[in-house]
Protein backbone atom coordinates (compact mmCIF):
# COMPACT_ATOMS: atom_id res chain seq x y z
CA UNK A 1 0.00 0.00 0.00
CA UNK A 2 1.55 3.30 -0.98
CA UNK A 3 0.75 6.76 0.33
CA UNK A 4 -0.65 8.68 -3.32
CA UNK A 5 -1.96 12.59 -3.35
CA UNK A 6 -4.43 12.53 -6.25
CA UNK A 7 -3.85 16.45 -7.54
CA UNK A 8 -7.48 17.42 -9.04
CA UNK A 9 -9.02 20.69 -9.70
CA UNK A 10 -7.11 24.04 -9.49
CA UNK A 11 -7.73 26.95 -11.67
CA UNK A 12 -7.77 26.30 -15.32
CA UNK A 13 -11.08 26.81 -16.85
CA UNK A 14 -10.76 22.79 -17.25
CA UNK A 15 -10.97 22.44 -13.01
CA UNK A 16 -14.10 20.49 -13.76
CA UNK A 17 -12.42 17.85 -15.77
CA UNK A 18 -9.28 17.82 -13.83
CA UNK A 19 -11.80 16.63 -10.57
CA UNK A 20 -13.92 14.22 -12.88
CA UNK A 21 -10.80 12.91 -13.75
CA UNK A 22 -9.37 13.17 -9.93
CA UNK A 23 -12.30 11.79 -8.19
CA UNK A 24 -12.04 8.57 -10.34
CA UNK A 25 -8.43 7.93 -10.40
CA UNK A 26 -8.63 8.35 -6.32
CA UNK A 27 -11.60 5.44 -6.32
CA UNK A 28 -9.65 3.09 -8.87
CA UNK A 29 -6.61 3.60 -6.69
CA UNK A 30 -8.30 2.86 -3.06
CA UNK A 31 -10.02 0.10 -5.01
CA UNK A 32 -6.56 -1.84 -5.67
CA UNK A 33 -5.42 -1.23 -1.96
CA UNK A 34 -3.83 2.60 -1.84
CA UNK A 35 -3.85 5.26 0.84
CA UNK A 36 -5.50 8.20 -1.05
CA UNK A 37 -6.02 12.05 -0.69
CA UNK A 38 -7.26 14.37 -2.82
CA UNK A 39 -5.52 17.43 -3.34
CA UNK A 40 -7.09 20.27 -4.80
CA UNK A 41 -4.02 23.00 -5.63
CA UNK A 42 -6.30 25.64 -5.74
CA UNK A 43 -6.54 24.92 -2.30
CA UNK A 44 -4.23 27.51 -0.25
CA UNK A 45 -1.74 26.60 0.85
CA UNK A 46 -1.28 23.66 -1.61
CA UNK A 47 2.43 22.89 -0.22
CA UNK A 48 1.72 23.20 3.18
CA UNK A 49 -1.24 20.50 2.79
CA UNK A 50 0.68 18.70 0.57
CA UNK A 51 3.71 18.22 2.96
CA UNK A 52 1.69 17.62 5.78
CA UNK A 53 -0.01 15.02 3.55
CA UNK A 54 3.15 13.23 3.97
CA UNK A 55 2.28 10.61 1.10
CA UNK A 56 5.07 9.13 -1.22
CA UNK A 57 3.84 9.95 -4.76
CA UNK A 58 1.73 12.55 -6.38
CA UNK A 59 -0.83 11.09 -9.32
CA UNK A 60 -1.34 14.74 -11.32
CA UNK A 61 -4.45 14.38 -13.08
CA UNK A 62 -4.94 18.28 -13.49
CA UNK A 63 -5.83 20.50 -16.53
CA UNK A 64 -4.53 23.24 -18.09
CA UNK A 65 -2.63 25.87 -17.02
CA UNK A 66 -0.34 25.25 -13.34
CA UNK A 67 -1.38 21.43 -13.61
CA UNK A 68 -0.29 20.95 -17.37
CA UNK A 69 2.39 23.61 -17.94
CA UNK A 70 4.98 22.50 -15.96
CA UNK A 71 4.24 24.50 -13.08
CA UNK A 72 3.23 21.95 -10.60
CA UNK A 73 5.74 19.59 -12.00
CA UNK A 74 8.55 22.30 -10.92
CA UNK A 75 7.19 22.56 -7.80
CA UNK A 76 7.00 18.79 -6.74
CA UNK A 77 10.89 18.47 -8.33
CA UNK A 78 11.37 21.35 -6.05
CA UNK A 79 9.72 19.12 -2.66
CA UNK A 80 11.66 15.96 -4.15
CA UNK A 81 8.09 14.28 -4.40
CA UNK A 82 8.08 11.32 -7.48
CA UNK A 83 4.79 12.04 -9.24
CA UNK A 84 3.19 10.61 -12.45
CA UNK A 85 3.94 12.04 -16.10
CA UNK A 86 6.33 14.38 -17.74
CA UNK A 87 9.18 16.39 -16.44
CA UNK A 88 8.31 19.88 -16.24
CA UNK A 89 10.16 21.12 -19.56
CA UNK A 90 8.73 19.08 -22.08
CA UNK A 91 5.49 19.50 -20.11
CA UNK A 92 5.78 22.98 -21.21
CA UNK A 93 6.46 22.57 -24.45
CA UNK A 94 3.47 19.78 -25.08
CA UNK A 95 0.84 22.33 -23.31
CA UNK A 96 1.91 25.47 -25.26
CA UNK A 97 0.98 24.73 -29.12
CA UNK A 98 3.36 27.25 -30.46
CA UNK A 99 6.67 25.26 -28.52
CA UNK A 100 4.72 21.64 -29.34
CA UNK A 101 3.74 23.08 -33.17
CA UNK A 102 7.51 24.19 -33.59
CA UNK A 103 8.64 20.80 -31.90
CA UNK A 104 6.63 18.55 -34.08
CA UNK A 105 8.02 20.58 -37.39
CA UNK A 106 11.52 20.55 -36.15
CA UNK A 107 11.05 16.61 -36.01
CA UNK A 108 9.57 16.49 -39.73
CA UNK A 109 6.61 14.80 -37.94
CA UNK A 110 3.27 15.45 -40.34
CA UNK A 111 1.23 18.54 -38.30
CA UNK A 112 -1.18 20.63 -40.39
CA UNK A 113 1.06 24.02 -41.61
CA UNK A 114 0.37 26.84 -38.99
CA UNK A 115 1.03 29.83 -38.00
CA UNK A 116 0.96 31.84 -34.20
CA UNK A 117 -0.42 35.57 -33.87
CA UNK A 118 0.33 36.86 -30.74
CA UNK A 119 -1.25 39.29 -28.42
CA UNK A 120 1.76 41.65 -27.94
CA UNK A 121 2.42 41.61 -32.18
CA UNK A 122 -1.63 42.92 -32.43
CA UNK A 123 -1.27 45.39 -29.65
CA UNK A 124 1.93 46.39 -30.17
CA UNK A 125 3.26 45.80 -33.32
CA UNK A 126 0.43 46.84 -35.62
CA UNK A 127 0.11 42.81 -36.54
CA UNK A 128 -4.21 43.13 -37.59
CA UNK A 129 -3.86 44.37 -41.10
CA UNK A 130 -1.41 41.66 -41.94
CA UNK A 131 -3.57 38.68 -40.64
CA UNK A 132 -5.12 37.78 -43.87
CA UNK A 133 -1.84 36.87 -45.17
CA UNK A 134 -2.33 33.74 -43.06
CA UNK A 135 -5.87 32.78 -45.15
CA UNK A 136 -2.92 33.56 -48.38
CA UNK A 137 -0.75 31.67 -46.52
CA UNK A 138 -2.48 28.43 -45.37
CA UNK A 139 -6.14 28.52 -47.29
CA UNK A 140 -9.10 27.67 -45.94
CA UNK A 141 -11.15 26.59 -43.80
CA UNK A 142 -8.85 27.05 -40.41
CA UNK A 143 -8.92 25.89 -37.21
CA UNK A 144 -8.01 29.07 -34.86
CA UNK A 145 -6.98 27.89 -31.18
CA UNK A 146 -5.19 29.49 -28.06
CA UNK A 147 -1.86 28.20 -27.39
CA UNK A 148 -2.20 27.29 -23.84
CA UNK A 149 -5.68 25.89 -23.23
CA UNK A 150 -7.17 22.83 -23.60
CA UNK A 151 -10.59 20.54 -23.60
CA UNK A 152 -10.69 22.71 -27.19
CA UNK A 153 -11.85 25.57 -25.52
CA UNK A 154 -11.96 29.17 -27.40
CA UNK A 155 -11.82 26.72 -30.67
CA UNK A 156 -13.38 27.84 -34.13
CA UNK A 157 -13.51 26.79 -36.74
CA UNK A 158 -13.68 28.89 -39.59
CA UNK A 159 -14.60 29.17 -43.63
CA UNK A 160 -14.84 32.58 -44.74
CA UNK A 161 -11.36 34.79 -43.77
CA UNK A 162 -13.97 37.69 -42.37
CA UNK A 163 -14.10 35.52 -39.69
CA UNK A 164 -10.63 35.05 -38.79
CA UNK A 165 -10.32 38.91 -36.58
CA UNK A 166 -13.44 37.43 -34.40
CA UNK A 167 -12.05 33.95 -34.36
CA UNK A 168 -8.83 35.01 -32.78
CA UNK A 169 -10.08 37.42 -30.55
CA UNK A 170 -11.92 34.50 -29.20
CA UNK A 171 -8.88 32.36 -28.66
CA UNK A 172 -6.93 35.58 -27.45
CA UNK A 173 -9.29 35.20 -24.24
CA UNK A 174 -8.17 32.31 -23.16
CA UNK A 175 -4.15 32.62 -24.26
CA UNK A 176 -1.82 35.31 -25.30
CA UNK A 177 -1.19 33.68 -28.42
CA UNK A 178 -4.05 32.49 -31.13
CA UNK A 179 -2.54 29.26 -33.54
CA UNK A 180 -4.07 29.51 -36.60
CA UNK A 181 -3.92 25.74 -38.41
CA UNK A 182 -5.05 24.74 -42.12
CA UNK A 183 -8.42 22.29 -40.81
CA UNK A 184 -7.77 18.52 -42.04
CA UNK A 185 -10.89 17.09 -43.28
CA UNK A 186 -11.47 13.46 -41.95
CA UNK A 187 -11.18 10.70 -39.69
CA UNK A 188 -10.11 12.05 -36.18
CA UNK A 189 -8.06 9.78 -33.88
CA UNK A 190 -6.92 9.77 -30.78
CA UNK A 191 -3.14 7.58 -29.89
CA UNK A 192 -2.83 6.71 -26.23
CA UNK A 193 0.79 5.69 -24.83
CA UNK A 194 1.14 4.39 -21.34
CA UNK A 195 4.56 3.57 -20.63
CA UNK A 196 6.15 3.07 -23.98
CA UNK A 197 3.32 1.19 -25.32
CA UNK A 198 1.05 2.63 -28.01
CA UNK A 199 -2.24 1.44 -26.85
CA UNK A 200 -5.30 1.42 -29.82
CA UNK A 201 -6.02 4.05 -31.59
CA UNK A 202 -10.08 5.31 -30.83
CA UNK A 203 -11.68 6.97 -33.31
CA UNK A 204 -14.07 10.07 -32.39
CA UNK A 205 -17.25 10.95 -34.55
CA UNK A 206 -18.78 13.90 -33.29
CA UNK A 207 -22.54 13.73 -33.70
CA UNK A 208 -22.93 16.97 -34.47
CA UNK A 209 -19.48 16.92 -36.86
CA UNK A 210 -17.55 19.26 -34.12
CA UNK A 211 -15.79 17.53 -31.36
CA UNK A 212 -16.01 20.38 -28.81
CA UNK A 213 -15.67 20.68 -25.07
CA UNK A 214 -19.37 19.46 -24.76
CA UNK A 215 -19.32 16.69 -27.32
CA UNK A 216 -15.78 15.69 -25.11
CA UNK A 217 -17.91 15.57 -22.02
CA UNK A 218 -21.00 15.05 -22.47
CA UNK A 219 -22.00 11.22 -23.06
CA UNK A 220 -24.18 10.05 -25.56
CA UNK A 221 -23.39 13.10 -27.69
CA UNK A 222 -19.86 11.44 -29.85
CA UNK A 223 -19.18 8.27 -31.20
CA UNK A 224 -16.38 6.46 -30.12
CA UNK A 225 -14.46 3.04 -32.42
CA UNK A 226 -11.99 1.43 -30.49
CA UNK A 227 -9.67 0.46 -32.57
CA UNK A 228 -10.57 2.54 -34.88
CA UNK A 229 -11.95 1.88 -38.28
CA UNK A 230 -8.74 2.76 -40.41
CA UNK A 231 -6.96 0.61 -42.67
CA UNK A 232 -3.95 -1.29 -41.47
CA UNK A 233 -1.46 1.34 -43.16
CA UNK A 234 -3.20 4.49 -41.76
CA UNK A 235 -3.80 3.12 -38.32
CA UNK A 236 0.45 1.90 -38.17
CA UNK A 237 1.32 5.46 -39.88
CA UNK A 238 -0.64 7.05 -36.77
CA UNK A 239 0.88 4.98 -34.30
CA UNK A 240 4.22 5.64 -35.75
CA UNK A 241 3.63 9.48 -35.63
CA UNK A 242 2.10 9.34 -32.55
CA UNK A 243 5.11 7.03 -31.14
CA UNK A 244 7.44 10.27 -32.54
CA UNK A 245 5.09 12.61 -31.10
CA UNK A 246 5.45 11.48 -27.79
CA UNK A 247 9.20 10.19 -28.03
CA UNK A 248 10.54 13.57 -29.33
CA UNK A 249 9.71 16.51 -26.57
CA UNK A 250 10.53 13.95 -23.85
CA UNK A 251 6.69 12.84 -22.16
CA UNK A 252 7.14 10.41 -19.81
CA UNK A 253 4.53 7.61 -18.67
CA UNK A 254 1.23 8.49 -20.44
CA UNK A 255 0.21 11.03 -22.90
CA UNK A 256 -2.41 11.37 -25.96
CA UNK A 257 -1.83 12.55 -28.84
CA UNK A 258 -4.90 13.51 -31.44
CA UNK A 259 -4.35 12.64 -35.08
CA UNK A 260 -6.55 13.76 -37.90
CA UNK A 261 -6.17 11.04 -41.45
CA UNK A 262 -6.90 12.62 -44.04
CA UNK A 263 -9.04 11.38 -47.32
CA UNK A 264 -5.69 9.65 -48.39
CA UNK A 265 -4.81 7.86 -45.12
CA UNK A 266 -1.99 10.31 -43.95
CA UNK A 267 -2.13 11.02 -40.43
CA UNK A 268 -1.52 14.96 -39.12
CA UNK A 269 -0.64 15.13 -35.62
CA UNK A 270 -2.78 17.92 -33.95
CA UNK A 271 -2.29 18.17 -30.06
CA UNK A 272 0.16 16.41 -27.73
CA UNK A 273 -1.29 15.93 -24.20
CA UNK A 274 1.04 15.70 -21.67
CA UNK A 275 -1.89 15.06 -18.85
CA UNK A 276 -4.86 13.42 -20.98
CA UNK A 277 -8.55 13.64 -19.27
CA UNK A 278 -9.34 10.39 -16.98
CA UNK A 279 -13.43 11.17 -16.70
CA UNK A 280 -15.60 8.07 -18.01
CA UNK A 281 -15.83 9.84 -21.72
CA UNK A 282 -12.38 10.60 -21.39
CA UNK A 283 -10.07 8.74 -24.45
CA UNK A 284 -7.23 7.09 -22.94
CA UNK A 285 -9.37 4.96 -20.53
CA UNK A 286 -11.08 4.26 -23.35
CA UNK A 287 -7.83 3.15 -25.86
CA UNK A 288 -6.60 1.20 -22.46
CA UNK A 289 -9.93 -0.52 -22.36
CA UNK A 290 -9.66 -1.60 -26.58
CA UNK A 291 -6.08 -2.89 -25.23
CA UNK A 292 -7.99 -4.98 -22.21
CA UNK A 293 -6.53 -2.87 -19.38
CA UNK A 294 -9.52 -1.80 -17.15
CA UNK A 295 -9.58 1.64 -15.39
CA UNK A 296 -7.99 0.89 -12.02
CA UNK A 297 -5.23 -1.02 -13.96
CA UNK A 298 -4.38 1.58 -15.96
CA UNK A 299 -3.89 4.21 -13.37
CA UNK A 300 -2.52 1.69 -11.13
CA UNK A 301 0.34 0.92 -14.34
CA UNK A 302 1.09 5.11 -14.06
CA UNK A 303 1.12 5.12 -10.82
CA UNK A 304 3.70 2.03 -11.01
CA UNK A 305 6.31 3.97 -13.55
CA UNK A 306 6.13 7.28 -10.98
CA UNK A 307 7.18 4.33 -8.14
CA UNK A 308 10.43 3.05 -9.84
CA UNK A 309 11.57 6.57 -9.98
CA UNK A 310 10.78 7.04 -6.36
CA UNK B 1 -48.29 22.38 -16.21
CA UNK B 2 -46.47 24.31 -19.11
CA UNK B 3 -48.88 24.13 -22.45
CA UNK B 4 -47.09 23.06 -25.88
CA UNK B 5 -49.32 25.18 -27.85
CA UNK B 6 -49.63 28.30 -30.06
CA UNK B 7 -49.29 30.57 -27.84
CA UNK B 8 -47.49 34.48 -27.44
CA UNK B 9 -43.81 34.73 -27.93
CA UNK B 10 -41.96 37.26 -25.99
CA UNK B 11 -38.72 38.86 -27.29
CA UNK B 12 -37.01 40.35 -23.69
CA UNK B 13 -34.58 43.13 -23.24
CA UNK B 14 -34.37 44.84 -20.29
CA UNK B 15 -32.33 47.64 -22.65
CA UNK B 16 -35.21 48.28 -24.75
CA UNK B 17 -38.14 47.95 -21.62
CA UNK B 18 -40.68 46.54 -23.83
CA UNK B 19 -42.08 43.21 -24.89
CA UNK B 20 -42.23 42.46 -28.92
CA UNK B 21 -45.07 39.92 -29.32
CA UNK B 22 -45.50 37.30 -32.18
CA UNK B 23 -47.36 34.32 -32.36
CA UNK B 24 -45.35 30.97 -32.50
CA UNK B 25 -44.63 27.22 -31.49
CA UNK B 26 -42.59 27.85 -28.36
CA UNK B 27 -40.74 24.72 -26.85
CA UNK B 28 -41.06 24.02 -23.20
CA UNK B 29 -37.21 26.21 -22.46
CA UNK B 30 -38.24 28.77 -24.07
CA UNK B 31 -40.98 28.56 -22.32
CA UNK B 32 -39.42 28.48 -19.48
CA UNK B 33 -37.31 31.54 -20.31
CA UNK B 34 -40.55 33.73 -21.03
CA UNK B 35 -41.54 32.91 -17.77
CA UNK B 36 -38.44 33.97 -15.92
CA UNK B 37 -38.48 36.79 -17.45
CA UNK B 38 -42.18 38.27 -18.04
CA UNK B 39 -42.92 41.99 -16.53
CA UNK B 40 -45.71 42.77 -15.01
CA UNK B 41 -48.33 45.24 -16.26
CA UNK B 42 -47.98 43.95 -20.08
CA UNK B 43 -48.12 40.02 -18.90
CA UNK B 44 -51.45 40.49 -17.14
CA UNK B 45 -52.68 42.11 -19.95
CA UNK B 46 -51.97 38.75 -21.89
CA UNK B 47 -52.49 36.02 -19.25
CA UNK B 48 -55.99 35.41 -19.67
CA UNK B 49 -54.52 33.69 -23.46
CA UNK B 50 -52.32 32.06 -21.18
CA UNK B 51 -52.47 28.39 -19.94
CA UNK B 52 -50.72 29.90 -16.45
CA UNK B 53 -47.84 32.63 -15.43
CA UNK B 54 -45.56 31.78 -13.05
CA UNK B 55 -44.68 34.66 -11.34
CA UNK B 56 -41.05 34.01 -9.63
CA UNK B 57 -40.63 35.99 -7.00
CA UNK B 58 -37.04 36.14 -4.67
CA UNK B 59 -36.04 39.73 -4.51
CA UNK B 60 -39.76 41.08 -4.49
CA UNK B 61 -38.96 42.77 -0.63
CA UNK B 62 -35.39 43.98 -1.39
CA UNK B 63 -36.66 47.43 -3.11
CA UNK B 64 -34.00 50.05 -2.46
CA UNK B 65 -36.44 52.95 -3.41
CA UNK B 66 -40.14 53.35 -2.67
CA UNK B 67 -42.47 50.47 -1.60
CA UNK B 68 -42.59 46.59 -2.80
CA UNK B 69 -44.29 46.56 -5.93
CA UNK B 70 -47.47 44.64 -5.90
CA UNK B 71 -47.57 41.30 -7.16
CA UNK B 72 -48.74 39.83 -9.92
CA UNK B 73 -50.81 37.28 -8.29
CA UNK B 74 -52.83 40.08 -6.41
CA UNK B 75 -53.80 41.31 -9.76
CA UNK B 76 -54.59 38.18 -11.04
CA UNK B 77 -54.94 35.31 -8.68
CA UNK B 78 -56.56 32.62 -11.03
CA UNK B 79 -53.89 33.04 -13.74
CA UNK B 80 -51.03 33.37 -11.67
CA UNK B 81 -49.07 30.68 -9.63
CA UNK B 82 -47.17 32.30 -6.88
CA UNK B 83 -43.39 31.10 -6.12
CA UNK B 84 -41.70 32.41 -2.41
CA UNK B 85 -38.85 31.94 -1.12
CA UNK B 86 -36.70 33.71 1.99
CA UNK B 87 -33.68 32.19 0.42
CA UNK B 88 -32.74 36.15 -0.51
CA UNK B 89 -33.89 37.65 3.44
CA UNK B 90 -33.26 34.91 5.23
CA UNK B 91 -30.11 32.06 5.14
CA UNK B 92 -31.14 30.59 2.01
CA UNK B 93 -29.74 27.07 3.70
CA UNK B 94 -32.85 26.56 5.19
CA UNK B 95 -33.82 26.27 1.78
CA UNK B 96 -37.96 27.09 2.68
CA UNK B 97 -40.18 28.79 0.23
CA UNK B 98 -43.88 28.66 -0.66
CA UNK B 99 -46.41 28.18 -3.63
CA UNK B 100 -49.95 30.28 -4.11
CA UNK B 101 -51.88 28.81 -7.09
CA UNK B 102 -55.41 27.53 -7.50
CA UNK B 103 -56.48 24.71 -5.75
CA UNK B 104 -56.61 22.50 -8.52
CA UNK B 105 -52.97 23.82 -9.24
CA UNK B 106 -51.61 23.21 -5.41
CA UNK B 107 -52.62 20.05 -5.51
CA UNK B 108 -50.93 18.59 -8.89
CA UNK B 109 -47.94 20.60 -6.93
CA UNK B 110 -48.22 19.07 -3.73
CA UNK B 111 -47.82 15.83 -5.76
CA UNK B 112 -44.75 16.76 -7.61
CA UNK B 113 -43.53 17.94 -4.39
CA UNK B 114 -43.76 14.78 -2.53
CA UNK B 115 -42.21 12.84 -4.95
CA UNK B 116 -39.37 14.79 -5.50
CA UNK B 117 -38.33 15.31 -1.48
CA UNK B 118 -41.73 13.68 0.60
CA UNK B 119 -41.34 16.42 2.78
CA UNK B 120 -39.01 19.75 3.36
CA UNK B 121 -37.43 19.71 6.14
CA UNK B 122 -39.37 19.91 9.60
CA UNK B 123 -36.74 22.03 11.62
CA UNK B 124 -35.90 24.60 9.09
CA UNK B 125 -39.56 25.06 8.61
CA UNK B 126 -39.85 25.94 12.00
CA UNK B 127 -37.03 28.27 12.46
CA UNK B 128 -38.34 30.19 9.59
CA UNK B 129 -41.85 30.24 10.64
CA UNK B 130 -40.70 31.72 13.95
CA UNK B 131 -38.50 34.27 12.66
CA UNK B 132 -41.11 35.42 10.38
CA UNK B 133 -44.11 35.49 13.25
CA UNK B 134 -42.85 38.55 14.63
CA UNK B 135 -41.32 41.39 13.94
CA UNK B 136 -37.48 40.85 13.65
CA UNK B 137 -37.66 39.90 10.47
CA UNK B 138 -38.87 43.38 9.35
CA UNK B 139 -35.65 45.36 10.61
CA UNK B 140 -33.45 42.35 9.35
CA UNK B 141 -35.13 42.93 5.81
CA UNK B 142 -34.26 46.96 6.50
CA UNK B 143 -30.40 46.36 6.96
CA UNK B 144 -30.63 43.95 4.10
CA UNK B 145 -32.03 46.48 2.33
CA UNK B 146 -29.69 49.45 3.54
CA UNK B 147 -26.70 46.81 2.20
CA UNK B 148 -27.60 46.06 -0.75
CA UNK B 149 -28.38 49.47 -1.96
CA UNK B 150 -25.02 51.05 -0.54
CA UNK B 151 -23.26 47.88 -2.75
CA UNK B 152 -25.51 48.73 -5.77
CA UNK B 153 -24.50 52.63 -5.38
CA UNK B 154 -21.17 51.01 -5.77
CA UNK B 155 -21.36 49.16 -8.29
CA UNK B 156 -22.82 51.81 -10.24
CA UNK B 157 -20.32 54.29 -9.76
CA UNK B 158 -17.53 52.13 -10.40
CA UNK B 159 -19.15 51.20 -13.67
CA UNK B 160 -19.12 54.61 -14.64
CA UNK B 161 -15.67 55.38 -13.73
CA UNK B 162 -14.46 51.93 -15.29
CA UNK B 163 -16.30 50.81 -18.02
CA UNK B 164 -16.00 51.96 -21.71
CA UNK B 165 -18.20 54.78 -22.95
CA UNK B 166 -20.11 53.07 -25.08
CA UNK B 167 -21.32 51.04 -22.74
CA UNK B 168 -24.45 51.18 -20.70
CA UNK B 169 -26.34 49.17 -17.67
CA UNK B 170 -29.30 49.30 -15.37
CA UNK B 171 -29.20 50.99 -12.14
CA UNK B 172 -31.71 48.73 -10.94
CA UNK B 173 -34.17 50.05 -7.87
CA UNK B 174 -34.12 45.94 -6.36
CA UNK B 175 -32.49 43.03 -5.83
CA UNK B 176 -28.93 41.53 -6.66
CA UNK B 177 -27.91 42.41 -10.13
CA UNK B 178 -26.84 45.31 -12.52
CA UNK B 179 -27.20 44.10 -16.53
CA UNK B 180 -24.06 45.68 -18.57
CA UNK B 181 -24.82 45.97 -21.98
CA UNK B 182 -21.11 46.12 -24.48
CA UNK B 183 -20.29 47.00 -27.85
CA UNK B 184 -21.41 43.95 -29.92
CA UNK B 185 -17.95 42.77 -30.92
CA UNK B 186 -17.54 41.68 -26.87
CA UNK B 187 -17.92 38.07 -26.39
CA UNK B 188 -19.03 38.12 -22.82
CA UNK B 189 -19.29 33.85 -22.68
CA UNK B 190 -15.49 34.25 -24.19
CA UNK B 191 -14.36 37.18 -22.31
CA UNK B 192 -14.93 35.26 -19.12
CA UNK B 193 -11.82 33.13 -18.68
CA UNK B 194 -9.86 35.79 -19.63
CA UNK B 195 -12.26 37.45 -16.67
CA UNK B 196 -11.20 34.51 -14.23
CA UNK B 197 -7.58 34.99 -14.75
CA UNK B 198 -7.89 38.18 -13.60
CA UNK B 199 -9.94 36.78 -10.45
CA UNK B 200 -13.18 38.58 -11.28
CA UNK B 201 -16.41 36.64 -12.46
CA UNK B 202 -19.24 37.47 -13.51
CA UNK B 203 -22.70 35.63 -15.44
CA UNK B 204 -22.22 35.83 -19.59
CA UNK B 205 -25.88 37.43 -21.18
CA UNK B 206 -25.78 33.97 -23.47
CA UNK B 207 -27.01 32.06 -20.13
CA UNK B 208 -30.13 34.13 -19.95
CA UNK B 209 -31.05 33.78 -23.56
CA UNK B 210 -32.75 30.44 -24.96
CA UNK B 211 -31.69 31.36 -28.72
CA UNK B 212 -27.81 32.02 -28.25
CA UNK B 213 -28.35 36.17 -28.09
CA UNK B 214 -26.83 37.76 -25.06
CA UNK B 215 -23.01 37.61 -26.31
CA UNK B 216 -23.18 41.45 -25.50
CA UNK B 217 -24.32 41.53 -21.97
CA UNK B 218 -23.31 40.85 -19.00
CA UNK B 219 -24.84 39.85 -15.18
CA UNK B 220 -22.65 41.67 -12.49
CA UNK B 221 -24.01 40.15 -9.01
CA UNK B 222 -23.65 42.91 -6.52
CA UNK B 223 -25.00 41.14 -3.40
CA UNK B 224 -21.81 39.13 -1.81
CA UNK B 225 -18.83 41.17 -2.18
CA UNK B 226 -17.93 44.42 0.18
CA UNK B 227 -18.21 47.79 -1.35
CA UNK B 228 -14.07 47.88 -1.77
CA UNK B 229 -14.30 44.69 -3.43
CA UNK B 230 -16.68 45.49 -5.97
CA UNK B 231 -15.17 48.47 -6.79
CA UNK B 232 -12.40 46.39 -7.17
CA UNK B 233 -13.71 43.88 -9.20
CA UNK B 234 -15.88 46.69 -11.72
CA UNK B 235 -12.11 48.26 -12.00
CA UNK B 236 -10.40 44.67 -12.98
CA UNK B 237 -13.32 43.95 -15.22
CA UNK B 238 -13.32 47.74 -17.08
CA UNK B 239 -9.04 47.57 -17.46
CA UNK B 240 -9.97 43.73 -19.11
CA UNK B 241 -12.42 45.46 -21.26
CA UNK B 242 -9.98 48.46 -22.54
CA UNK B 243 -7.55 45.92 -23.26
CA UNK B 244 -10.13 43.78 -25.60
CA UNK B 245 -11.57 47.29 -27.38
CA UNK B 246 -7.60 48.06 -27.91
CA UNK B 247 -7.32 44.17 -29.55
CA UNK B 248 -10.24 44.47 -31.62
CA UNK B 249 -9.06 47.82 -33.20
CA UNK B 250 -5.80 45.80 -33.79
CA UNK B 251 -7.35 43.23 -35.73
CA UNK B 252 -9.76 45.28 -37.34
CA UNK B 253 -6.89 47.26 -39.03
Amino acid sequence: MTRVAVLAGGRSPEREVSLRSGHRVASALRTRGHDVVLIDPSDAPFVETLSAASVSVCFIALRGKEGEDGTVQRLLELLELPYTGTRPGPCERAFDKVLAKEGLDAAEIPTPPWAAVQVAALRDLGAGPILHRIVGRLGLPLVVKPSRAGSAMGLSFIEREADLPNAVMKALSFSDAAIVERRVDGTEVAAGIVGEEPLPLVEVVAKDGIFDYAARYTAGSTEYFAPARLEPESAEACRREATRAFLTPGLRDVARMDLMVDGEGRPWVVAVNASPGMTDTSLLPMAARAAGMGFEELCERILDLALERA
Amino acid sequence: MYQRRSMAEFSFDPFADRYARRTAEMSASEVRALFAVASRPDVVSLAGEMPYVVEDNPYGLLRFEGEPQPTLRSMDPRNVIYLGTVSKVFPPGVRVGWALAEPGVLQRLTLAKEALDLCSSNLNMLVTERHLSGERWRESLHRLVGTYRSRRDAMVEALGEHFPADAAWTAPTGGFYVWAKLSAYFGSANLLAAAVERKVAYVPGTAFYPDGRGRDRMRLAFCYPTEDRIREGVRRLGELLSDEEELYRSLSG
